[in-house]
């Protein structure tokens, strides 16, 4: 009759360390997410295709050159062509309304996808574990891989936090995300800027998409799933504040993961929705609103 | 004095043309004259002259509700400037609402009215959630609401749950009987489609619609002259969200049913390309763009089926990028350009 009867403890336990591992991975897509935002207004939507791509890449990679060189290789690829394709495409929308760069991203996102579709098809791939070995978590046991992936991407946003407070790169980032014109009258060329950002952050897509494909499974459709909590944590954290985009990130990834241990699937999905706008409710500005100072 | 005079009458004249909105869109307010006409005989002219097989008459009698559907879309994206990603939930609750009433046996007339006082209240509520913050937030807030609607559709079991909700029996209107054939239906389609098309234009001709683009243009603007942000975004909400379920009462009456596939995210997505690739903010460009998307994607994803979804996202990006007008504006420019050349 306990309502909580088929979860044990342990199997709570479990899901926490779960949400605490897709937190840290959303964290630092949700970080890149937030710094492309503050400096061009550029609403990414493409960012989760950027993800899938760089696992599909370090996937076909990983058998002959082996794990951590295959996600080295993806991160590199996808960097180059996000670049790319910011050149063809984001730049030439400067000056035009935020929507427009909104739905040209969107366009991305679907062209992205198709194109990996066409080169790996639809099935689903596993890939193997690179580093064996369980953990045990109160009687369950848990991959090892989990707790390096986790630590990887918390370090990976950590080093983006210590790169803006920091280095010079990092000042006159906030400064021209606060102020691109007056960046421009000093010498900051914001164009090429975005252009170096917006391929920066593919390339932390991927190398989050990276470390997911031996947790998750890879396979198409993995973008939108990823790219729809990336962008509830931005939201709920407060649009161009790194330090919401973190928080977001983990909240976003503890209801998610929460109501998967109580429900099933689908209905997970929505419930966590429903939290994410409740919390919005609250605070429609999201739980930091710093405006558009990166911080 | 005579300079002071001068200037002053320079000054009104330019402050008048500046704010006479008849002078800048009397030339396109002619030519949208066209519009309507021009759509009720294309559409009663297609079993007459292109085709009157079931097949094409289904598919031209989908292409008229889904572009009804996203004409309500045009309202939010191209008039009041916000994004939504939920869009096909609209199409849902339309189809569904409207299908488990004719199962019930309710004549069409009613049901419809029935569907849409529910929707327009469900999407009151949701309406409030969603404008609450603007910009990204909307976007973001209307796909969650979205997949809330979806969930909670796949989970009623008197809708048909999973499988979705299949025969739905030929609407009767009063007086006219049984909808019978395709080419009732087809009509059926229509009248839906050209009745919004009415409504919508007169709304956004109306103050309200004044209203609407101020607040695209401007926000800040907008809200410093004393217009209420919230309150004609939540209503811009409830009228993009009515005509999508009358979109989707076309739709279900077409084909006798819907299904998962058909309300899913990336149908909302669909929504948002039919609308930029017909052209937003002229509400006809919705119509231009179903029925491109509709036979397009009918005839040539069997041939490019792998690769048809690259083709249409470079194609997307092309047209946001070259041709943000889409097939409306393509349309508006080549006969701007006829009307300049003097005879």
């Amino acid at each position: 009759m306990n309502p909580f009867g088929s979860v044990t403890a342990s199997l709570l336990v479990v899901n926490l360390v779960d949400a605490w591992l897709y937190g840290s991975l959303l964290a630092a897509v949700a970080v890149a997410l937030t710094l492309v935002f503050g400096l061009g207004r550029v609403v990414n939507f493409a960012i989760g295709a950027f993800y899938a791509l760089g696992a599909f890449i370090a996937y076909s990679f990983q058998r002959t050159v082996g794990y951590w060189l295959a996600v080295v290789l993806a991160v590199i690829c996808v960097t180059v062509f996000a670049g790319a394709i910011e050149r063809v495409t984001i730049r030439p929308l400067r000056g035009r309304t935020e929507i427009s760069t909104l739905l040209a991203t969107f366009g991305l996102a679907i062209l992205l996808d198709g194109l990996i579709q066409v080169v790996w098809g639809t099935s689903t791939r596993t890939m193997a574990s690179p580093i064996g070995g369980t953990v045990p978590v109160l009687g369950q046991r848990m991959s090892v891989f989990i707790f390096v992936a986790a630590a990887l991407a918390t370090a990976v946003s950590a080093g983006i936090w210590a790169l803006l407070r920091w280095t010079g790169v990092g000042t006159i980032l906030r400064g021209a995300s606060q102020n691109a014109s007056m960046a421009e009258l000093l010498g900051v060329n914001t164009t090429a800027l975005m252009t170096g950002l917006f391929a920066a952050s593919a390339g932390v897509a991927a190398l989050i998409g990276g470390f997911a494909g031996p947790i998750f499974s890879v396979r198409p459709g993995m973008d939108l799933d990823f790219l729809i909590d990336a962008f509830l944590a931005v939201v709920i954290g407060g649009l161009g504040s790194v330090r919401g985009a973190i928080v977001g990130a983990y909240l976003v990834a503890l209801a998610s993961n929460l109501s998967l241990t109580f429900m099933t699937g689908d209905v997970a999905t929505a419930v966590s929705f429903v939290v994410v706008i409740v919390i919005l409710l609250a605070r429609p500005s999201g739980i930091f609103r710093e405006g558009r100072a990166v911080t | 004095m005579i300079t002071g005079s001068g200037q002053t009458t320079g000054l009104a004249t330019r402050t008048r043309t500046l704010l006479a909105p008849g002078a800048r869109t009397a030339g396109v307010a002619s030519r949208r004259r066209w519009v309507l006409p021009a759509v009720i005989a294309i559409g009663i002219a297609f079993p007459f002259v292109v085709s009157n097989d079931a097949y094409n008459l289904q598919l031209a009698g989908d292409a008229l509700a889904l572009g009804t559907w996203v004409m309500g879309l045009d309202i939010l994206v191209g008039y009041i400037g916000l994004v939504s990603f939920g869009h096909a939930a609209w199409l849902a609750v339309g189809a569904y609402t409207f299908g488990y009433l004719a199962q019930q046996g309710w004549d069409a007339v009613p049901a419809i009215a029935v569907t849409v006082v529910f929707t327009a209240g469900l999407s009151w509520l949701m309406g409030i959630v969603a404008t609450r913050a603007g910009g990204l937030a909307f976007a973001i807030i209307t796909l969650a609401e979205g997949v809330v609607l979806y969930t909670l559709i796949l989970h009623l079991g008197f809708l048909g749950g999973g499988i979705g909700m299949f025969g739905v029996p030929l609407p009767h209107i009063a007086g006219f009987g049984l909808l019978g054939s395709e080419q009732s239906l087809y009509f059926f389609a229509l009248v839906l489609a050209v009745m919004s098309y009415v409504l919508l234009r007169s709304l956004v001709a109306s103050p309200v619609g004044g209203f609407w683009r101020a607040i695209r243009d401007d926000r800040v603007r907008a809200q410093s002259i004393g217009i209420e942000l919230q309150r004609y975004e939540v209503l811009g909400f409830v009228v993009a969200a009515v005509i999508g379920a009358v979109g989707g009462i076309g739709f279900v009456a077409v084909n006798a049913g819907i299904g998962p596939a058909q309300f899913d995210w990336s149908q909302s997505g669909l929504a948002l390309v039919i609308l930029i690739v017909g052209g937003s903010g002229t509400l006809y460009g919705a119509l231009i763009g179903a029925v491109i998307y509709v036979f397009a994607s009918n005839y040539l994803t069997s041939s490019f089926a792998s690769t048809w979804q690259v083709y249409f996202g470079a194609l997307f990006v092309a047209l946001v990028l070259l041709l943000p007008g889409g097939v409306a504006g393509l349309l508006r420019l080549a006969s701007g350009r006829l009307r300049r050349r003097p005879a």
